[in-house]
């Protein structure tokens, strides 16, 4: 294209006379029609690996198992643990016809290691709970968040759970 | 060529020709820079666009997580107090205080976990809603049981101190 021509498009509203008006009979008016954009439904990732049946890849079985993790999901499961003692205790006595003092001298007869047993699976999860939960209140009050932190106060929350699981077994 | 030489010659405030494509779409021509510019609505709109699919679905709570949050520390935090003094100082208010409070941590705990693992992305659209459900309708139980049970039993308290006392009995009978 010539230099001149450059110019004058450089130039914008200046299109129409540019030519002396030789062009202007020529330049129409382009009415566009619009037309929905053709929407192609992108597959998702997770689709397309289903598609072609691939397995997954390793994830939970492949970490190590490490003291953070482990203490963290010990939380979790003994906090469903006494939960599930709770509700089980509640809605069962709901059903039950008699009232608590009989069945606890029903279960008087139980072997006394059955019965000590049935402490500790009581005692145990509801110590680490409470510990741990201390522990976790202290995070949520950014307290001792660095690692090295979260080490020390999972060696200490595990003394003390055993103390007070100690403690509530034979005080 | 002489299309592309006017396309490149629009002045920056062409970028307004995006939001004027709104008008060219729903079929206005008048009153707009088009009449100048036929060729701008072209730059406004890639019609072979590729929309991406939502992604997969979550049981994301919609509105302000915090206040949930910070309740369930309260909780927690009076839990700890509660719990030993409704055993130090025994009475049926403080039986029924420990039920409504033991029974609400755990079910905003349950819940938690329960958002947490059973997910639309693994189990579809109705079992997570359904196990929230159920996770409801339990914890309505237990609350009423643990109340009822305190209302015309021992109360919890009392229960889990018998439970405790006639094993140590055992164990001082055996010294």
């Amino acid at each position: 294209m010539s230099i001149a021509l450059r110019r004058l498009m450089a130039c914008p509203g200046l299109h129409r006379g540019a030519f002396g008006g030789v062009m202007g009979s020529q330049i129409r008016n382009v009415v566009l029609r619009s037309q929905p954009a053709a929407v192609k439904t992108a597959e998702d990732f997770f689709e397309k690996n289903e598609r072609l049946k691939r397995p997954m890849s390793p994830h939970l079985t492949i970490y190590k198992p490490q003291i953070t993790s482990m203490l963290s999901i010990s939380h979790r499961i003994t906090g469903i643990a006494v939960t599930g003692y709770v509700y089980a205790f509640s809605i069962g006595m709901m059903c039950l016809p008699a009232s608590f003092p009989h069945y606890c001298a029903a279960l008087a007869t139980a072997s006394p290691a059955l019965l000590f047993s049935a402490k500790f699976l009581l005692a145990f999860p509801f110590a680490y709970h409470t510990c741990n939960g201390v522990r976790h209140l202290m995070w949520d009050l950014a307290k001792g968040l660095e690692i090295s932190q979260v080490y020390k106060t999972g060696y200490t929350m595990l003394a003390a759970t055993t103390l007070l699981t100690l403690a509530l077994l034979f005080c | 060529m002489a299309l592309a030489l006017v396309i490149r010659c629009l002045p920056r405030s062409m970028n307004g020709s995006i939001r004027t494509s709104h008008m060219w779409s729903k079929g206005q021509l008048n009153g707009s820079i088009f009449k100048h510019y036929p060729a701008a609505g072209l730059l406004a709109k890639d019609t072979n666009a590729m929309v991406a699919v939502a992604p997969r679905r979550e049981m994301s709570d919609g509105g302000d997580h915090v206040k949930l949050w910070t309740a369930e520390r309260a909780l927690s935090v009076g839990l700890l107090g509660i719990i030993p003094a409704a055993f130090i100082v025994p009475s049926p208010a403080m039986d029924y205080l420990l039920a409504v409070s033991l029974v609400m941590h755990c079910h905003w705990g349950i819940e938690a976990s329960v958002v947490d693992y059973i997910r639309p992305a693994i189990f579809g659209p109705v079992i997570p809603k359904v196990a929230i459900a159920s996770l409801y309708g339990l914890s309505i139980f237990a609350l009423g049981g643990l109340i009822y049970f305190s209302y015309s039993d021992v109360g919890l308290v009392n229960a889990v101190k018998m439970f405790w006392k006639f094993l140590l009995e055992d164990y001082s009978t055996l010294e």
